[in-house]
């Protein structure tokens, strides 16, 4: 029978007095020490505090399994709240549990340790009396936000407080519009005196459009073209029907143009199926379309960012990531000389994937941020 | 109007993405051998499989041996199910070595390079590698200067299309078997090749551990302070292996063990211990300042040597539980052999930073275990407070970086022992890679070749550079040629090396650190 600790490293949930989880924790390592399952010295390894909040049973389960596949190359204290406001009945428990690698031979084996909180009714508010002192000192924490929009309730104020990070994903994002109207809003709140960096798995997934897309504007030609641009069309085939315009990816690359070449909102119009943003670029006006692709065309590409610039030279930037194929192609042509083309592979961009890469950057990402900005200023100006 | 051009690309700013090299192709010469198929095209499939190559990409594949596009494929697919780290499928490695193209031929001749370039020329065409070329010299030394000449001879040397592609030269070890060869070999190589076209490569650089050592020194705020004679009392630097000569016999008689790993490796590793902070960590600072390091160090006293120098060669031992034969009895080495495959040096950096603070090196092959290390010893503390007892027998302060295996940072320093009575004991603060990121670091090879194709020469050696560890070592080389067997220790297998070695930090009053 396999013993106590060997069943938590198998992921095994263990129901824990919430009142002492830093003793359960303890108790949980020295539980190891002493197994004679666990024939290898084992150590606690953590370099960083991972706090997850979702808002049902379904998505904590999901989570903890996410969290299951980064642990080996993040190894953390994971802590995942599941908070159930609208339950009638306040509840608070916890479970713990231990996620090891497999060591080699004669090597140590390395575990790190997930506690897991479920808070309904009321007691939600004591979420923050049981997660702020499980935090490791001295290590970065990040707090990933999975619900459909970001929007803290006032319990979860002083968990904010000891947070370096807050990780979103606006690709679930049911309002996309609202949905990044409003983390602009949360992140220009944060600029007090310990500013908050906040990071977007969905930012993360447009990395390799905006590599391609910077790309072909180093050429000297090319990069004289930037200030040359009057028209952007920025087409994603729309990933389910809960998100009709194809959630925030197509805002995100609008308003990381927008941002990055200084253009300045001037009105927004909704159209069906898509949206048009009216900026003005050094007395020139610029015309972002963000729009839908029709999944069903056939050939239609998955996605594609379509360029367009006044004068001369003449220049064609087009960029498309074909359906079903894991590549970006680029095609950029300046004042007819022979075009650039480039293709650029697309690496699995699973959740799990996404999450790992984004732990290992602690600092601001400062253009995220700007986009933020840039999206917020782009949709007022429909006010 | 007047225009204005915009000269840079706002775009750019706060990239995070690993950059991808550019559309290229990548000529082996030396292709049929084993570094090749070990580490070269392994190295180029874990990039593969990491997104990190081109998409158009391809790899020429140049030797004698008569192998076809579709052989060569053949056995590099072999070569990648035996040696590859990352997970060698059948399907992805069709894949990949579906860009593999093979010319046999023999490269000393000017006629081969004919199809070489006609190949280049339409995999730029039909592959869309677009001009960038990089050749890999994977050949014997001694046929170096002859492929670097008929790659200037065939037009290959330039860039296609210059200031729009680019061409890179790859130069494994030995640069020179001396400070005469290297000269030759560098006049050779530069006068066909610019500097930064030329990657010298030098594979322990591209080493997780030793590059973390510039991170340790340069990223946080309480080591710099102390790295210096004020607080380091000296540096050890041992690069240990257990194995023998492999079978190299020819090459070792050759070689020597100084030449095969104090003028690369550990000079290598010696100047970014003592190098002063670069301004940024670009090529040319990094290796300005690597360079300074070199210059800096003291010059042998040839009629003192023995006092800084110490060769030795082992002799039968028992190495992991097995007996292993003598040196002298190996394959293709002489009975009679004065080859060393031993070496410990006693450096001194002539600077303010190092001033009185001996850095000792040692490597050796069929020593009691594989490892390297570099320990920095800190001195004792100027008084004991803690009485007599105590003065003599705590322990100075260590910081060991471990470059291999188990990389990592520990620090030893003093504690009191749990008790009534005052006790203190040595403990061990121990940092490692594996522990701490639980990711697979990237092999070596897998390093520098992604710098070579994205033109980072930061970890590669500077003709300089070379030059400067032979001007100091040659002298060395010579004298020992001289004497002969004169000073020759020997040293049983298995063992740290000879008692000679010992002696070397004995006059110092000071003593090897166990690893």
């Amino acid at each position: 029978m396999p013993s106590a600790f060997v069943s938590l490293t198998a992921g095994e949930l263990r129901t824990a007095n919430v009142a002492n989880l830093e003793g359960e924790l303890s108790a949980l390592w020295q539980s190891a020490a002493e197994d004679p399952e666990t024939q290898q010295a084992v150590t606690r390894a953590s370099v960083l505090t991972l706090l997850a909040y979702v808002e049902s049973q379904e998505a904590g389960a999901e989570t903890l399994d996410l969290i299951a596949q980064i642990t080996p190359e993040n190894p953390c204290r994971a802590i995942v709240m599941i908070a159930e406001r609208a339950a009638n009945a306040a509840a608070l428990r916890a479970s713990i549990s231990a996620r090891c690698r497999t060591p080699s031979p004669g090597e140590k084996q390395v575990c790190c340790e997930t506690v897991s909180i479920y808070a309904s009714g009321d007691a939600v508010e004591g979420l923050k009396s049981l997660v702020v002192p499980l935090i490791i000192p001295e290590l970065p924490v990040y707090l990933w936000w999975r619900t459909d929009h970001f929007a803290p309730a006032e319990y979860m104020a002083d968990i904010l407080r000891v947070a370096d990070r807050v990780l979103v994903d606006s690709a679930g994002y049911k309002d996309a519009e609202k949905g990044l109207a409003d983390l602009a809003q949360q992140v220009r709140r944060s600029w007090g005196a310990r500013r908050l960096a906040f990071s977007d798995l969905n930012w993360s997934r447009l990395t390799p459009w905006r590599e391609l897309l910077a790309h072909c504007f180093d050429f000297p030609q090319a990069t004289d073209c930037l200030r040359r641009i009057s028209r952007v069309r920025i087409e994603w085939i729309a990933d389910g029907s809960a998100q009709p315009r194809a959630g925030a990816a197509p805002y995100l690359l609008a308003a990381w143009l927008a941002g990055r070449l200084g253009w300045k909102p001037e009105t927004t119009v909704e159209k069906p199926g898509s949206r048009v943003f009216n900026l003005e670029a050094e007395g020139q006006p610029v015309q972002i379309i963000c729009g839908t692709a029709e999944a069903s065309r056939a050939g239609a590409p998955r996605a594609s960012v379509s360029v367009e610039t006044r004068g001369e030279p003449a220049a064609v930037f087009h960029f498309r990531e074909s359906a079903g194929e894991r590549k970006i192609e680029a095609r950029c042509e300046v004042g007819g000389r022979l075009p650039f083309e480039r293709t650029v592979l697309l690496q699995p961009a699973g959740v799990n994937n996404l999450l790992g890469d984004e732990l290992r950057f602690p600092s601001h990402d400062t253009i995220y941020e700007e986009v933020l900005d840039a999206f917020a200023s782009m949709i007022a100006a429909s006010n | 109007m007047a225009t204005t051009t915009v000269v840079t690309n706002p775009l750019r700013e706060g990239m995070r993405l690993r950059k991808t090299p550019d559309p290229c192709a990548v000529t082996i010469f030396g292709a049929s051998g084993d570094l090749t198929a070990r580490k070269l095209v392994p190295a180029l499939f874990s990039l593969d499989r990491e997104g990190m190559l081109p998409a158009a990409f391809a790899v020429i594949g140049c030797a004698k041996t008569p192998y076809n596009n579709e052989k060569f494929r053949q056995v590099m697919a072999e070569a990648l199910k035996k040696y590859s780290d990352v997970p060698a499928d059948e399907a992805s490695v069709a894949d990949f070595v579906k860009r593999f193209y093979y010319l046999t031929d023999n490269f000393s001749d000017i006629k081969a390079y004919s199809q070489l370039t006609n190949l280049l020329n339409k995999l730029d065409e039909e592959s869309g590698t677009k001009g960038n070329r990089l050749f890999y010299n994977a050949t014997p030394p001694s046929q170096f200067p002859v492929i670097v000449r008929h790659l200037e001879s065939a037009g290959l040397a330039k860039p296609k299309r210059p200031g729009k592609s680019w061409t890179r030269i790859v130069i494994e070890k030995p640069f020179g078997r001396d400070l005469e060869s290297a000269r030759q070999l560098n006049a050779v190589v530069l006068s066909v090749f610019s500097e930064d076209q030329v990657y010298r490569i030098d594979h322990y650089l591209g080493k997780e551990t030793v590059q973390n050592l510039l991170v340790l020194r340069f990223a946080n705020g309480i080591f710099e302070p102390i790295w210096n004679r004020r607080y380091i009392d000296h540096v050890e630097i041992t690069v240990a292996e257990d194995i023998g000569i492999e079978g190299r016999g020819g090459y070792y008689e050759e070689a020597g063990l100084l030449r095969d790993m104090i003028q690369n490796h550990v000079m290598s590793v010696l100047s970014l211990v003592a190098m002063e902070p670069p301004a940024s960590f670009e090529a040319a600072q990094v290796r300005d300042e690597k360079a300074k390091v070199l210059r800096a160090i003291r010059p042998f006293d040839l009629d003192r040597l023995s006092e800084y120098a110490v060769r030795g060669q082992y002799q039968q031992g028992w190495v992991r539980g097995e007996s292993v034969p003598a040196y002298r009895s190996e394959p293709k080495v002489s009975p009679a052999s004065t080859t060393e495959t031993y070496t410990a040096l006693k450096f001194s950096v002539d600077n303010w930073r190092w001033a009185g603070v001996p850095f000792y090196v040692r490597s050796g092959k069929r020593l009691a275990k594989h490892i390297s290390e570099i320990v920095i010893e800190f001195r004792r503390v100027p008084h004991m407070v803690f009485g007599k007892t105590w003065r003599d027998s705590v322990e100075p302060n260590i910081m060991a970086v471990r470059i291999q295996p188990n990389e990592g940072i520990s620090v030893k320093f003093n504690a009191k022992f749990p008790a009534t009575t005052m006790q203190i004991r040595p403990v061990k603060m121990e940092f490692r890679y594996a522990d701490s990121f639980g990711v697979e670091t990237p092999g070596a090879y897998e390093t520098l070749l992604l710098d070579c194709m994205l033109g980072d020469q930061t970890l590669f050696t500077r003709e300089d550079a070379v030059e400067m560890a032979w001007e100091l070592l040659t002298p060395v080389l010579e004298r020992w040629q001289q004497d002969r067997a004169g000073g020759l220790a020997f040293y049983e297998a298995g063992s740290w090396g000879p008692a000679e070695a010992d002696a070397l930090l004995a006059r110092d009053a000071r003593h090897w650190h166990r690893l």
